[in-house]
Protein backbone atom coordinates (compact mmCIF):
# COMPACT_ATOMS: atom_id res chain seq x y z
CA UNK A 1 0.00 0.00 0.00
CA UNK A 2 2.78 2.34 1.05
CA UNK A 3 4.76 3.01 -2.01
CA UNK A 4 1.01 3.88 -3.88
CA UNK A 5 -0.21 6.48 -1.32
CA UNK A 6 3.45 8.15 -1.47
CA UNK A 7 3.30 8.19 -5.17
CA UNK A 8 -0.34 9.20 -5.34
CA UNK A 9 -0.02 12.03 -2.62
CA UNK A 10 1.20 14.69 -4.22
CA UNK A 11 -0.53 14.27 -7.60
CA UNK A 12 -3.64 14.48 -5.43
CA UNK A 13 -2.29 17.99 -3.86
CA UNK A 14 -1.60 19.15 -7.77
CA UNK A 15 -4.92 18.03 -8.54
CA UNK A 16 -6.33 20.20 -5.95
CA UNK A 17 -4.54 23.26 -6.22
CA UNK A 18 -5.80 22.80 -9.72
CA UNK A 19 -8.96 23.24 -9.64
CA UNK A 20 -8.72 25.59 -6.33
CA UNK A 21 -7.05 27.67 -8.55
CA UNK A 22 -9.49 28.01 -11.54
CA UNK A 23 -12.23 28.92 -8.96
CA UNK A 24 -9.97 31.24 -7.44
CA UNK A 25 -8.87 33.12 -10.45
CA UNK A 26 -12.62 33.42 -11.18
CA UNK A 27 -13.02 35.03 -8.22
CA UNK A 28 -10.40 37.31 -9.11
CA UNK A 29 -12.49 38.50 -12.19
CA UNK A 30 -15.30 39.02 -10.08
CA UNK A 31 -13.42 40.75 -7.05
CA UNK A 32 -10.13 41.89 -8.24
CA UNK A 33 -10.79 43.22 -11.71
CA UNK A 34 -14.78 44.02 -11.50
CA UNK A 35 -14.51 45.10 -7.74
CA UNK A 36 -18.03 43.08 -6.92
CA UNK A 37 -17.58 41.17 -3.71
CA UNK A 38 -18.72 37.52 -3.78
CA UNK A 39 -18.84 35.63 -0.73
CA UNK A 40 -20.40 32.77 -1.83
CA UNK A 41 -18.15 31.38 -4.83
CA UNK A 42 -18.46 27.80 -3.16
CA UNK A 43 -22.22 27.92 -4.19
CA UNK A 44 -21.40 28.00 -8.00
CA UNK A 45 -18.65 25.38 -7.65
CA UNK A 46 -21.17 23.23 -6.18
CA UNK A 47 -23.66 23.95 -8.73
CA UNK A 48 -20.79 23.13 -10.95
CA UNK A 49 -20.39 20.19 -9.01
CA UNK A 50 -23.98 18.70 -8.95
CA UNK A 51 -24.53 19.14 -11.85
CA UNK A 52 -21.90 16.97 -13.94
CA UNK A 53 -22.82 14.36 -11.39
CA UNK A 54 -26.32 14.11 -11.99
CA UNK A 55 -25.32 14.51 -15.70
CA UNK A 56 -22.80 11.52 -16.03
CA UNK A 57 -24.34 8.96 -13.23
CA UNK A 58 -28.20 9.86 -14.13
CA UNK A 59 -27.95 10.66 -17.97
CA UNK A 60 -24.61 8.97 -18.67
CA UNK A 61 -23.31 12.26 -20.89
CA UNK A 62 -19.99 12.37 -22.12
CA UNK A 63 -17.68 14.09 -19.72
CA UNK A 64 -16.60 17.23 -22.01
CA UNK A 65 -20.67 17.46 -23.07
CA UNK A 66 -20.90 17.93 -18.44
CA UNK A 67 -18.10 20.06 -18.42
CA UNK A 68 -19.43 22.55 -20.15
CA UNK A 69 -22.92 22.29 -18.51
CA UNK A 70 -21.52 22.44 -15.86
CA UNK A 71 -19.87 25.81 -16.39
CA UNK A 72 -23.11 26.92 -18.17
CA UNK A 73 -25.14 26.75 -15.53
CA UNK A 74 -22.74 27.91 -13.09
CA UNK A 75 -22.92 31.36 -15.14
CA UNK A 76 -26.40 31.56 -15.26
CA UNK A 77 -25.96 31.60 -10.97
CA UNK A 78 -23.99 34.01 -11.42
CA UNK A 79 -25.86 36.27 -13.76
CA UNK A 80 -29.20 36.30 -11.42
CA UNK A 81 -26.78 36.66 -8.57
CA UNK A 82 -25.64 39.76 -10.93
CA UNK A 83 -29.01 40.90 -11.43
CA UNK A 84 -29.32 41.02 -7.22
CA UNK A 85 -26.06 42.79 -7.22
CA UNK A 86 -26.52 45.99 -9.52
CA UNK A 87 -29.67 47.06 -6.44
CA UNK A 88 -27.31 46.60 -3.97
CA UNK A 89 -24.25 48.62 -2.19
CA UNK A 90 -21.23 47.36 -0.84
CA UNK A 91 -21.77 45.69 2.24
CA UNK A 92 -25.34 44.83 1.41
CA UNK A 93 -24.06 42.73 -1.39
CA UNK A 94 -21.41 41.12 0.72
CA UNK A 95 -23.72 39.40 2.91
CA UNK A 96 -26.16 38.46 0.43
CA UNK A 97 -24.04 36.45 -1.00
CA UNK A 98 -22.53 34.66 2.12
CA UNK A 99 -26.89 34.36 2.25
CA UNK A 100 -27.04 32.89 -1.41
CA UNK A 101 -23.46 30.20 -0.33
CA UNK A 102 -26.02 29.03 2.77
CA UNK A 103 -29.05 29.07 1.23
CA UNK A 104 -27.39 26.85 -1.81
CA UNK A 105 -26.08 24.89 0.31
CA UNK A 106 -29.39 23.85 2.18
CA UNK A 107 -30.98 22.83 -1.27
CA UNK A 108 -28.28 20.31 -1.93
CA UNK A 109 -28.98 18.91 1.91
CA UNK A 110 -32.73 19.04 1.81
CA UNK A 111 -33.71 17.62 -1.97
CA UNK A 112 -33.06 14.15 -3.09
CA UNK A 113 -32.32 15.59 -6.66
CA UNK A 114 -29.15 16.23 -5.03
CA UNK A 115 -28.34 13.12 -3.00
CA UNK A 116 -29.54 14.45 -0.09
CA UNK A 117 -27.52 14.23 3.18
CA UNK A 118 -25.51 11.22 1.34
CA UNK A 119 -24.55 13.22 -1.25
CA UNK A 120 -23.66 11.58 -5.03
CA UNK A 121 -21.19 8.70 -5.05
CA UNK A 122 -20.07 6.82 -8.40
CA UNK A 123 -18.92 10.17 -9.91
CA UNK A 124 -17.32 8.23 -13.39
CA UNK A 125 -13.72 9.45 -14.34
CA UNK A 126 -13.94 11.26 -17.59
CA UNK A 127 -12.69 8.50 -20.34
CA UNK A 128 -11.37 9.36 -23.61
CA UNK A 129 -10.93 7.42 -26.52
CA UNK A 130 -11.84 4.57 -24.57
CA UNK A 131 -9.27 5.81 -21.88
CA UNK A 132 -10.16 6.31 -18.27
CA UNK A 133 -7.87 9.41 -17.04
CA UNK A 134 -6.90 8.85 -13.15
CA UNK A 135 -3.72 10.24 -10.95
CA UNK A 136 -1.26 11.80 -13.24
CA UNK A 137 -3.25 11.69 -16.10
CA UNK A 138 -6.45 13.45 -14.25
CA UNK A 139 -4.01 16.05 -13.04
CA UNK A 140 -2.58 16.35 -16.63
CA UNK A 141 -6.73 17.37 -17.99
CA UNK A 142 -6.82 19.71 -14.69
CA UNK A 143 -4.03 21.49 -16.08
CA UNK A 144 -5.62 21.93 -19.09
CA UNK A 145 -8.24 23.32 -18.10
CA UNK A 146 -6.70 25.55 -15.85
CA UNK A 147 -4.24 27.08 -18.55
CA UNK A 148 -6.78 27.43 -20.84
CA UNK A 149 -8.57 29.61 -17.85
CA UNK A 150 -6.18 31.76 -17.22
CA UNK A 151 -5.54 32.57 -20.83
CA UNK A 152 -9.25 33.55 -20.63
CA UNK A 153 -8.61 35.95 -17.72
CA UNK A 154 -5.61 37.60 -19.28
CA UNK A 155 -7.41 38.15 -22.57
CA UNK A 156 -10.67 38.93 -20.32
CA UNK A 157 -8.47 41.75 -18.56
CA UNK A 158 -6.78 43.01 -21.58
CA UNK A 159 -9.58 43.76 -23.90
CA UNK A 160 -12.67 46.40 -23.65
CA UNK A 161 -14.18 43.78 -21.38
CA UNK A 162 -11.61 44.41 -18.35
CA UNK A 163 -11.06 47.92 -19.35
CA UNK A 164 -14.88 48.44 -18.89
CA UNK A 165 -14.73 46.31 -15.34
CA UNK A 166 -11.57 48.41 -14.36
CA UNK A 167 -14.27 51.65 -15.23
CA UNK A 168 -16.58 50.11 -12.99
CA UNK A 169 -14.19 49.27 -10.14
CA UNK A 170 -12.76 52.27 -9.51
CA UNK A 171 -15.45 54.74 -9.65
CA UNK A 172 -19.18 53.48 -10.93
CA UNK A 173 -20.55 56.92 -11.35
CA UNK A 174 -17.82 58.38 -13.78
CA UNK A 175 -18.01 54.51 -15.47
CA UNK A 176 -21.69 55.38 -16.18
CA UNK A 177 -20.73 59.02 -17.30
CA UNK A 178 -18.30 57.40 -20.14
CA UNK A 179 -21.95 55.28 -21.35
CA UNK A 180 -20.18 52.25 -19.66
CA UNK A 181 -23.61 50.31 -19.04
CA UNK A 182 -22.38 49.34 -15.55
CA UNK A 183 -25.34 46.56 -14.60
CA UNK A 184 -24.88 45.04 -17.86
CA UNK A 185 -20.98 44.68 -17.19
CA UNK A 186 -21.56 44.08 -13.37
CA UNK A 187 -23.53 41.06 -14.61
CA UNK A 188 -20.97 39.82 -16.87
CA UNK A 189 -18.55 39.85 -13.73
CA UNK A 190 -20.33 37.77 -11.68
CA UNK A 191 -21.53 35.10 -14.75
CA UNK A 192 -17.60 34.98 -15.82
CA UNK A 193 -16.41 34.34 -11.84
CA UNK A 194 -19.69 31.82 -11.60
CA UNK A 195 -18.63 30.30 -14.43
CA UNK A 196 -15.04 29.59 -13.56
CA UNK A 197 -16.35 28.30 -10.38
CA UNK A 198 -18.82 25.75 -12.01
CA UNK A 199 -15.53 24.41 -14.09
CA UNK A 200 -14.03 23.72 -11.41
CA UNK A 201 -16.76 22.08 -9.31
CA UNK A 202 -17.07 19.71 -11.93
CA UNK A 203 -13.41 18.91 -12.13
CA UNK A 204 -13.84 18.49 -8.52
CA UNK A 205 -16.56 16.05 -8.52
CA UNK A 206 -14.91 14.10 -10.80
CA UNK A 207 -11.65 13.71 -9.23
CA UNK A 208 -13.21 12.97 -6.02
CA UNK A 209 -16.22 10.42 -7.54
CA UNK A 210 -18.06 11.42 -4.39
CA UNK A 211 -19.45 15.16 -3.51
CA UNK A 212 -21.67 15.88 -0.67
CA UNK A 213 -23.43 19.23 0.46
CA UNK A 214 -20.48 20.07 3.29
CA UNK A 215 -18.19 20.44 0.48
CA UNK A 216 -19.56 23.73 -0.72
CA UNK A 217 -20.43 25.77 2.35
CA UNK A 218 -19.50 29.03 3.62
CA UNK A 219 -16.34 28.12 4.73
CA UNK A 220 -14.84 26.95 1.61
CA UNK A 221 -15.95 30.31 -0.12
CA UNK A 222 -13.82 32.06 2.57
CA UNK A 223 -10.76 29.61 1.95
CA UNK A 224 -10.97 30.99 -1.98
CA UNK A 225 -11.69 34.56 -0.68
CA UNK A 226 -8.34 34.36 1.18
CA UNK A 227 -6.13 32.56 -1.57
CA UNK A 228 -7.64 36.03 -3.47
CA UNK A 229 -6.86 38.15 -0.92
CA UNK A 230 -3.67 36.57 -0.28
CA UNK A 231 -2.08 36.54 -3.82
CA UNK A 232 -3.33 39.98 -4.38
CA UNK A 233 -6.75 40.77 -5.78
CA UNK A 234 -6.34 41.45 -9.40
CA UNK A 235 -3.44 39.77 -9.69
CA UNK A 236 -4.38 36.50 -11.64
CA UNK A 237 -0.29 34.94 -11.06
CA UNK A 238 -0.52 35.55 -7.28
CA UNK A 239 -3.88 33.84 -6.83
CA UNK A 240 -2.10 31.06 -8.51
CA UNK A 241 0.63 31.25 -6.05
CA UNK A 242 -1.63 32.12 -3.56
CA UNK A 243 -3.72 28.53 -4.06
CA UNK A 244 -0.46 26.75 -4.08
CA UNK A 245 0.52 28.39 -0.34
CA UNK A 246 -3.19 27.74 0.71
CA UNK A 247 -3.06 24.12 -0.48
CA UNK A 248 0.26 23.11 0.60
CA UNK A 249 1.51 25.16 3.61
CA UNK A 250 -1.65 23.31 6.20
CA UNK A 251 0.57 20.10 4.55
CA UNK A 252 3.80 21.21 5.66
CA UNK A 253 3.56 22.14 9.01
CA UNK A 254 1.44 19.11 9.79
CA UNK A 255 4.27 17.55 12.23
CA UNK A 256 2.58 20.68 14.36
CA UNK A 257 -0.33 19.05 15.05
CA UNK A 258 -3.32 20.36 16.61
CA UNK A 259 -1.07 23.82 16.26
CA UNK A 260 -0.83 23.51 13.07
CA UNK A 261 -4.30 25.54 12.07
CA UNK A 262 -3.69 28.03 14.87
CA UNK A 263 -0.20 28.68 13.49
CA UNK A 264 -1.37 28.79 9.91
CA UNK A 265 -3.76 31.46 10.34
CA UNK A 266 -1.37 33.39 12.78
CA UNK A 267 0.63 33.46 9.25
CA UNK A 268 -2.11 34.65 7.56
CA UNK A 269 -3.20 37.56 9.78
CA UNK A 270 0.46 38.44 10.41
CA UNK A 271 0.80 38.58 6.45
CA UNK A 272 -2.25 40.36 6.03
CA UNK A 273 -1.69 42.84 8.51
CA UNK A 274 1.61 44.26 7.50
CA UNK A 275 0.93 43.51 3.67
CA UNK A 276 -2.45 43.98 3.02
CA UNK A 277 -1.92 44.22 -0.69
CA UNK A 278 -1.30 40.47 -0.45
CA UNK A 279 1.67 38.69 -2.09
CA UNK A 280 1.60 40.20 -5.38
CA UNK A 281 -1.20 42.94 -5.82
CA UNK A 282 -0.36 45.70 -7.44
CA UNK A 283 1.75 48.18 -4.85
CA UNK A 284 2.97 45.15 -2.62
CA UNK A 285 6.85 44.92 -1.87
CA UNK A 286 7.57 41.80 -3.67
CA UNK A 287 5.76 42.96 -6.59
CA UNK A 288 7.82 46.08 -6.48
CA UNK A 289 11.08 44.02 -6.29
CA UNK A 290 10.61 41.84 -9.41
CA UNK A 291 9.35 45.37 -11.07
CA UNK A 292 12.37 47.19 -10.22
CA UNK A 293 14.61 44.25 -10.99
CA UNK A 294 12.39 43.83 -14.81
CA UNK A 295 12.83 48.00 -14.70
CA UNK A 296 17.57 47.33 -14.20
CA UNK A 297 17.22 44.45 -16.69
CA UNK A 298 15.58 47.17 -19.42
CA UNK A 299 17.98 49.95 -18.21
CA UNK A 300 21.15 47.17 -18.97
CA UNK A 301 19.70 46.38 -22.17
CA UNK A 302 19.09 50.28 -23.32
CA UNK A 303 22.44 51.35 -22.14
CA UNK A 304 24.08 48.78 -24.87
CA UNK B 1 -38.88 33.53 19.98
CA UNK B 2 -36.21 33.84 23.19
CA UNK B 3 -33.23 33.43 20.71
CA UNK B 4 -34.59 36.60 18.81
CA UNK B 5 -34.10 38.52 21.91
CA UNK B 6 -30.67 36.70 21.48
CA UNK B 7 -30.06 38.15 17.83
CA UNK B 8 -30.80 41.53 19.13
CA UNK B 9 -28.14 41.77 21.97
CA UNK B 10 -25.81 39.93 19.05
CA UNK B 11 -26.77 42.51 16.27
CA UNK B 12 -26.39 45.41 18.24
CA UNK B 13 -23.33 44.51 19.13
CA UNK B 14 -22.40 44.28 15.83
CA UNK B 15 -24.15 47.56 14.49
CA UNK B 16 -22.05 49.78 16.72
CA UNK B 17 -19.05 47.99 15.42
CA UNK B 18 -20.08 48.54 11.61
CA UNK B 19 -21.72 51.76 12.96
CA UNK B 20 -18.07 53.34 13.48
CA UNK B 21 -15.72 50.87 11.29
CA UNK B 22 -17.85 50.13 8.66
CA UNK B 23 -16.66 46.61 8.74
CA UNK B 24 -18.42 43.55 8.59
CA UNK B 25 -16.97 42.28 11.90
CA UNK B 26 -17.63 38.40 11.40
CA UNK B 27 -14.71 38.01 14.74
CA UNK B 28 -17.83 39.33 16.44
CA UNK B 29 -18.71 35.35 16.78
CA UNK B 30 -15.26 34.80 18.38
CA UNK B 31 -15.86 37.15 21.12
CA UNK B 32 -19.20 36.41 21.69
CA UNK B 33 -17.72 32.42 21.71
CA UNK B 34 -14.50 33.38 24.17
CA UNK B 35 -17.38 35.11 26.50
CA UNK B 36 -19.67 32.00 26.72
CA UNK B 37 -16.24 29.88 27.83
CA UNK B 38 -14.99 32.36 29.73
CA UNK B 39 -18.23 32.42 32.31
CA UNK B 40 -18.58 28.43 32.10
CA UNK B 41 -14.77 28.38 33.43
CA UNK B 42 -15.45 31.13 36.13
CA UNK B 43 -19.32 29.57 36.71
CA UNK B 44 -17.62 25.90 36.99
CA UNK B 45 -15.34 27.10 39.60
CA UNK B 46 -17.11 29.03 41.84
CA UNK B 47 -20.42 28.40 40.93
CA UNK B 48 -22.11 31.76 41.23
CA UNK B 49 -23.65 32.70 37.93
CA UNK B 50 -23.48 36.69 38.47
CA UNK B 51 -20.08 36.42 38.54
CA UNK B 52 -19.84 34.33 35.43
CA UNK B 53 -21.53 37.32 33.56
CA UNK B 54 -19.17 39.60 34.93
CA UNK B 55 -16.20 37.63 33.51
CA UNK B 56 -17.66 36.73 29.98
CA UNK B 57 -18.26 40.30 29.76
CA UNK B 58 -14.68 41.34 30.54
CA UNK B 59 -13.02 38.41 28.36
CA UNK B 60 -15.58 39.71 25.74
CA UNK B 61 -14.41 43.20 26.00
CA UNK B 62 -10.44 42.40 26.61
CA UNK B 63 -10.66 40.22 23.12
CA UNK B 64 -12.76 42.91 21.39
CA UNK B 65 -10.56 45.55 22.27
CA UNK B 66 -7.73 43.42 21.53
CA UNK B 67 -8.99 42.76 18.15
CA UNK B 68 -9.66 46.58 17.18
CA UNK B 69 -6.20 47.90 18.58
CA UNK B 70 -3.76 45.12 16.76
CA UNK B 71 -6.15 43.78 13.77
CA UNK B 72 -8.49 46.51 12.29
CA UNK B 73 -6.51 49.98 13.32
CA UNK B 74 -3.66 48.89 11.07
CA UNK B 75 -5.73 48.46 7.72
CA UNK B 76 -8.03 50.95 7.91
CA UNK B 77 -9.00 52.96 5.08
CA UNK B 78 -8.13 49.59 2.89
CA UNK B 79 -10.53 48.03 0.29
CA UNK B 80 -13.22 46.55 2.63
CA UNK B 81 -12.45 42.94 1.51
CA UNK B 82 -9.19 43.08 3.89
CA UNK B 83 -10.71 43.66 6.96
CA UNK B 84 -13.25 41.32 5.82
CA UNK B 85 -10.53 38.90 5.29
CA UNK B 86 -8.78 39.36 8.71
CA UNK B 87 -12.10 39.37 10.56
CA UNK B 88 -12.91 35.94 9.65
CA UNK B 89 -9.12 34.43 10.08
CA UNK B 90 -9.44 36.24 13.57
CA UNK B 91 -12.75 34.50 14.38
CA UNK B 92 -11.37 31.01 13.27
CA UNK B 93 -8.04 32.10 15.26
CA UNK B 94 -10.31 32.35 18.23
CA UNK B 95 -12.60 29.61 17.83
CA UNK B 96 -9.32 27.16 17.07
CA UNK B 97 -7.69 28.56 20.41
CA UNK B 98 -10.77 27.83 22.33
CA UNK B 99 -10.16 24.38 21.05
CA UNK B 100 -6.85 23.92 22.16
CA UNK B 101 -7.58 25.20 25.42
CA UNK B 102 -10.96 23.81 26.18
CA UNK B 103 -11.20 20.80 23.54
CA UNK B 104 -13.20 20.61 20.61
CA UNK B 105 -15.97 19.22 21.48
CA UNK B 106 -19.32 20.76 22.96
CA UNK B 107 -19.33 21.37 26.86
CA UNK B 108 -22.30 21.17 29.18
CA UNK B 109 -23.05 24.19 30.84
CA UNK B 110 -25.74 23.05 33.47
CA UNK B 111 -26.78 26.35 35.83
CA UNK B 112 -28.49 25.34 38.82
CA UNK B 113 -31.13 28.31 37.99
CA UNK B 114 -34.93 26.29 39.30
CA UNK B 115 -36.35 25.32 36.21
CA UNK B 116 -40.22 26.31 36.31
CA UNK B 117 -42.61 27.36 34.49
CA UNK B 118 -45.06 30.46 34.69
CA UNK B 119 -48.41 30.42 32.78
CA UNK B 120 -50.27 33.68 32.46
CA UNK B 121 -53.85 31.81 30.69
CA UNK B 122 -53.06 30.32 27.12
CA UNK B 123 -48.63 31.70 27.46
CA UNK B 124 -46.31 29.76 29.43
CA UNK B 125 -42.74 31.15 29.73
CA UNK B 126 -39.97 29.34 31.32
CA UNK B 127 -37.23 30.53 33.63
CA UNK B 128 -34.73 30.58 31.36
CA UNK B 129 -37.18 32.60 29.03
CA UNK B 130 -37.34 35.35 31.61
CA UNK B 131 -34.00 35.54 32.27
CA UNK B 132 -32.37 36.00 28.53
CA UNK B 133 -35.56 38.26 28.11
CA UNK B 134 -34.60 40.26 31.39
CA UNK B 135 -30.82 40.41 30.52
CA UNK B 136 -31.35 41.52 26.86
CA UNK B 137 -33.90 44.32 27.41
CA UNK B 138 -32.36 46.01 30.49
CA UNK B 139 -28.32 45.67 28.48
CA UNK B 140 -30.21 46.42 25.17
CA UNK B 141 -32.19 49.89 27.34
CA UNK B 142 -28.68 50.74 28.93
CA UNK B 143 -26.62 50.71 25.21
CA UNK B 144 -29.56 52.93 24.37
CA UNK B 145 -29.04 55.45 27.00
CA UNK B 146 -25.52 55.05 26.21
CA UNK B 147 -25.68 56.02 22.61
CA UNK B 148 -28.37 58.77 23.00
CA UNK B 149 -27.80 59.95 26.51
CA UNK B 150 -24.20 60.64 26.93
CA UNK B 151 -21.18 62.58 25.62
CA UNK B 152 -19.32 60.13 24.35
CA UNK B 153 -22.41 58.29 22.52
CA UNK B 154 -23.10 61.54 21.48
CA UNK B 155 -19.58 61.23 19.70
CA UNK B 156 -19.97 58.29 18.48
CA UNK B 157 -23.23 58.81 16.29
CA UNK B 158 -21.30 62.21 14.75
CA UNK B 159 -18.18 59.30 14.35
CA UNK B 160 -20.76 56.92 12.41
CA UNK B 161 -22.07 59.68 10.06
CA UNK B 162 -18.91 61.08 9.48
CA UNK B 163 -15.97 60.74 10.83
CA UNK B 164 -13.92 62.92 8.76
CA UNK B 165 -16.42 65.90 9.90
CA UNK B 166 -16.38 64.28 13.55
CA UNK B 167 -12.80 64.85 14.03
CA UNK B 168 -12.30 68.02 12.41
CA UNK B 169 -14.78 69.45 15.14
CA UNK B 170 -12.70 68.05 18.25
CA UNK B 171 -13.99 64.75 18.52
CA UNK B 172 -11.04 61.77 19.34
CA UNK B 173 -12.03 59.13 16.78
CA UNK B 174 -9.53 56.33 18.31
CA UNK B 175 -11.64 57.05 21.33
CA UNK B 176 -14.77 56.27 19.93
CA UNK B 177 -13.89 53.46 18.09
CA UNK B 178 -12.85 52.00 20.98
CA UNK B 179 -15.62 52.58 23.45
CA UNK B 180 -17.70 51.56 20.36
CA UNK B 181 -15.61 48.23 20.17
CA UNK B 182 -16.00 47.92 23.64
CA UNK B 183 -19.54 48.44 24.26
CA UNK B 184 -20.30 46.00 21.12
CA UNK B 185 -18.11 42.90 22.78
CA UNK B 186 -19.69 43.24 25.99
CA UNK B 187 -23.06 42.55 24.25
CA UNK B 188 -21.56 39.71 22.50
CA UNK B 189 -20.04 38.30 25.61
CA UNK B 190 -23.34 38.65 27.16
CA UNK B 191 -25.14 37.19 23.68
CA UNK B 192 -22.75 34.17 24.47
CA UNK B 193 -23.14 33.37 28.32
CA UNK B 194 -27.15 33.54 27.56
CA UNK B 195 -26.71 31.18 24.83
CA UNK B 196 -24.62 29.20 26.82
CA UNK B 197 -27.20 28.61 29.54
CA UNK B 198 -29.76 28.46 27.05
CA UNK B 199 -28.78 25.59 25.47
CA UNK B 200 -26.93 24.30 28.63
CA UNK B 201 -24.00 23.57 26.39
CA UNK B 202 -21.13 25.68 24.54
CA UNK B 203 -18.97 24.48 21.35
CA UNK B 204 -15.55 26.29 20.05
CA UNK B 205 -17.47 27.42 16.57
CA UNK B 206 -20.62 28.37 18.25
CA UNK B 207 -20.90 31.91 17.26
CA UNK B 208 -20.47 31.08 13.33
CA UNK B 209 -24.54 31.29 12.65
CA UNK B 210 -25.30 33.45 14.90
CA UNK B 211 -22.84 35.82 13.50
CA UNK B 212 -23.98 35.21 9.75
CA UNK B 213 -27.52 36.29 11.34
CA UNK B 214 -26.53 38.93 13.10
CA UNK B 215 -25.10 40.46 9.89
CA UNK B 216 -28.52 39.20 8.90
CA UNK B 217 -30.28 41.43 11.20
CA UNK B 218 -28.38 44.27 10.31
CA UNK B 219 -29.15 44.30 7.03
CA UNK B 220 -33.14 43.87 8.28
CA UNK B 221 -32.42 46.91 10.34
CA UNK B 222 -30.83 48.91 8.27
CA UNK B 223 -27.26 49.32 8.46
CA UNK B 224 -25.84 51.61 11.99
CA UNK B 225 -28.77 51.77 13.30
CA UNK B 226 -29.70 50.84 17.15
CA UNK B 227 -33.51 51.31 16.86
CA UNK B 228 -33.21 48.98 13.41
CA UNK B 229 -31.07 46.11 15.21
CA UNK B 230 -33.28 45.73 17.87
CA UNK B 231 -36.36 45.67 15.50
CA UNK B 232 -34.45 42.81 12.85
CA UNK B 233 -33.46 40.85 15.75
CA UNK B 234 -36.92 40.53 16.95
CA UNK B 235 -38.29 40.32 13.56
CA UNK B 236 -35.98 37.45 12.62
CA UNK B 237 -36.57 35.71 15.64
CA UNK B 238 -40.24 35.65 15.32
CA UNK B 239 -40.42 34.72 11.21
CA UNK B 240 -38.12 32.06 11.75
CA UNK B 241 -40.42 30.29 14.22
CA UNK B 242 -43.81 31.09 12.22
CA UNK B 243 -42.32 30.40 8.60
CA UNK B 244 -41.43 26.81 9.96
CA UNK B 245 -44.81 26.81 11.71
CA UNK B 246 -47.00 27.97 8.19
CA UNK B 247 -45.32 26.83 5.07
CA UNK B 248 -43.19 23.61 6.91
CA UNK B 249 -40.45 22.45 6.03
CA UNK B 250 -39.09 22.96 2.82
CA UNK B 251 -35.46 24.16 3.74
CA UNK B 252 -33.22 23.65 6.92
CA UNK B 253 -34.02 26.09 9.07
CA UNK B 254 -30.79 28.07 8.93
CA UNK B 255 -31.42 28.99 5.91
CA UNK B 256 -34.74 30.73 6.36
CA UNK B 257 -32.83 34.23 7.47
CA UNK B 258 -31.01 34.37 4.61
CA UNK B 259 -33.73 33.43 1.94
CA UNK B 260 -36.01 35.94 3.66
CA UNK B 261 -32.92 38.45 3.40
CA UNK B 262 -32.72 37.55 -0.59
CA UNK B 263 -36.30 38.10 -1.59
CA UNK B 264 -36.67 41.13 0.82
CA UNK B 265 -33.11 43.05 -0.72
CA UNK B 266 -35.11 42.13 -4.59
CA UNK B 267 -37.59 44.58 -3.42
CA UNK B 268 -35.81 47.18 -0.31
CA UNK B 269 -32.53 47.06 -1.14
CA UNK B 270 -31.55 49.76 1.40
CA UNK B 271 -32.99 47.02 4.25
CA UNK B 272 -36.17 47.08 6.30
CA UNK B 273 -35.67 50.60 8.06
CA UNK B 274 -32.83 51.72 6.47
CA UNK B 275 -32.63 55.26 4.71
CA UNK B 276 -32.00 55.27 0.94
CA UNK B 277 -28.31 55.60 0.99
CA UNK B 278 -27.07 58.79 -0.60
CA UNK B 279 -23.59 59.32 0.20
CA UNK B 280 -22.87 56.25 -2.26
CA UNK B 281 -24.28 56.08 -6.32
Amino acid sequence: MRPIVLEAYPITLLTIIGTYAIAAIGLNLTMGSAGQVNLGQAAFIGIGAFTSAILTTEYSMPFVVSLLVSGLMAMIGGTILGLISVRLREDFLAITTIGINFVAVSVFQYYPLFGGSFGIGDIPRPSFFGFELSGPSYAGLVYVVLSLCILGALWTRRSWLGLAFKAIKEDEIAALSMRIDVRKFKMIAFAIGAGYGGLAGCLLAHFRTYIVYSDFTFSFSIELLTIVVLGGLGSIAGTTMGTAIVVLFPEVIRPLLQYRLVIYILMLIVLLRFQPEGLLGEKSALSRYLHSIVVRLYRREGAH
Amino acid sequence: MTIGFIYVAIAMGLTMVYGVLRILHIAHAGVYALGAYAGLTLYLATGNILAAGAVAIAASITVGYLIQRFVYAPILGRSPLIPLTLSVAVFLLVSEMIGIVWGYYPIGFHTQIPFTTYFYGEISITSYQVLVIVATLSSVLLVWLLVNRTRIGLASRAVAQDSEMAQAIGVNVKTVIAFNFIVGSALAGLGGILVGIYYSQVSPYMGGLVAYKGLVVIVLGGFGSVAGAVLGGLILGISETLLVSAVGNFLPRESFAFLVLILLLLFRPQGLFGRRATDRT
